[in-house]
């Protein structure tokens, strides 16, 4: 069973990055590239578990480690 | 005074730490791996700076999850001294034993410098030896130092203690009360006072004043003997007017700084 999560800052976070990024693409001609913001994509392999459980294994793995609640927000997805 | 310094793989800086601790206490620190699960009996523990586990996924997001940080957060809970310095700090946050998180910097540079800090309290147990306004120079370096904490967490802080309002408004009330005796003084050398009415106000602001003075130096005295109750509010200020008082007593808004 594969799990996407998908990290982000969450709206109001300053992102530097993303701001930088977005700099970068100006400078490179693509016009038009109101705003960048970058986040982060976790692919995780996991066996011996249902749906349901997956997903519930999954939130407690986002809200200990793979995401920073106080700036960060995620969602996931579990592919069958 | 008995000291435990934490070490992950990856930080760098428990060396210096453990030389500061010898120099300032005269005992040797006891290092302690964070694979271990309890801490040997001290009486501050600290994590000193580095790149813990490379920075990965966050800075000090894996050392926080580290087997050690379970009792950290157990006897901080029970009163022991914790002190977090740069990714000790971003340890700290990470494994929410203080609020707030640390964003790359601003402008995206690793900023290498020294900071000048005024200590705006000094009755915390990491700032009593310094005096009150005191400027003292701190050295930075990090690439992830930018404090960001939420409304909520802002207000928090900000609002910090009713007895640090208590003790900024008895301060300033006693320079306060000073200035009108200084006024009262000077009036009367300058041969001043005549008029019936004047005469009769100068006469109580010198009896009265130095009684209100001696009141408010005890309460400060009593202030300074009893230990710091966080989270307390003034029962009497509003919230707007507490912060207002401070900001105008303070000169600003109070900010938040740390050692990184």
């Amino acid at each position: 069973m594969k799990a996407i999560v998908h990290v982000m800052l969450k709206p109001g976070v300053l992102d530097p990055q993303g701001k930088a990024i977005c700099h970068a693409l100006d400078h490179m001609g693509f016009d038009g590239v109101e705003e960048v913001r970058q986040g982060k994509v976790f692919e995780i392999e996991l066996k011996g578990r249902d749906a349901a459980t997956a997903k519930r294994d999954l939130d407690a793995m986002c809200r200990r480690l793979l995401a920073n609640t106080v700036i960060e927000s995620y969602t996931i997805d579990v592919e069958s | 005074m008995k000291t435990a310094i934490v070490i992950f793989p990856g930080i760098n800086r428990e060396r210096d730490m453990a030389r500061a601790v010898k120099a300032v206490s005269g005992s040797d620190p006891i290092l302690v791996w964070h694979q271990e699960t309890s801490l040997p009996k001290c009486d501050v523990a600290i994590v000193p700076g580095g790149f813990s586990f490379g920075d990965y996924l966050r800075c000090g997001a894996i050392a926080a999850q580290s087997p050690i940080m379970a009792d950290i957060t157990r006897e901080a809970g029970k009163g022991l001294t914790v002190i977090g310095i740069c990714n000790g700090f971003q340890i700290l946050t990470e494994a929410r034993l203080l609020p707030g998180s640390l964003l790359r910097n601003r402008d995206l540079r690793f900023l290498c410098k020294n900071v000048y800090l005024r200590v705006e309290r000094n009755d915390t147990r990491f700032t009593r030896a310094y005096d009150q306004g005191q400027v003292i120079c701190v050295p930075i370096a990090h690439g992830e130092g930018n404090y960001f904490a939420d409304e909520d967490e802002l207000a928090k802080l900000a609002a910090a203690e009713g007895r640090e309002f208590e003790r900024l408004f008895l301060t300033y009330m006693i320079r306060h009360h000073r200035g009108a005796v200084t006024m009262v003084n000077r009036l009367n050398a300058g041969d001043g006072g005549q008029e019936p009415e004047i005469g009769v106000f100068t006469r109580h602001v010198e009896s009265d004043q130095p009684i209100e003075i001696g009141r408010m130096q005890a309460l400060l005295a009593r202030f300074a003997r009893r230990p710091d109750r966080t989270g307390v509010r003034h029962p009497r200020a509003s919230r707007a007017a507490q912060r207002d008082s401070k900001f105008a007593f303070a000169g600003g808004k109070p900010r938040i700084c740390y050692i990184g």
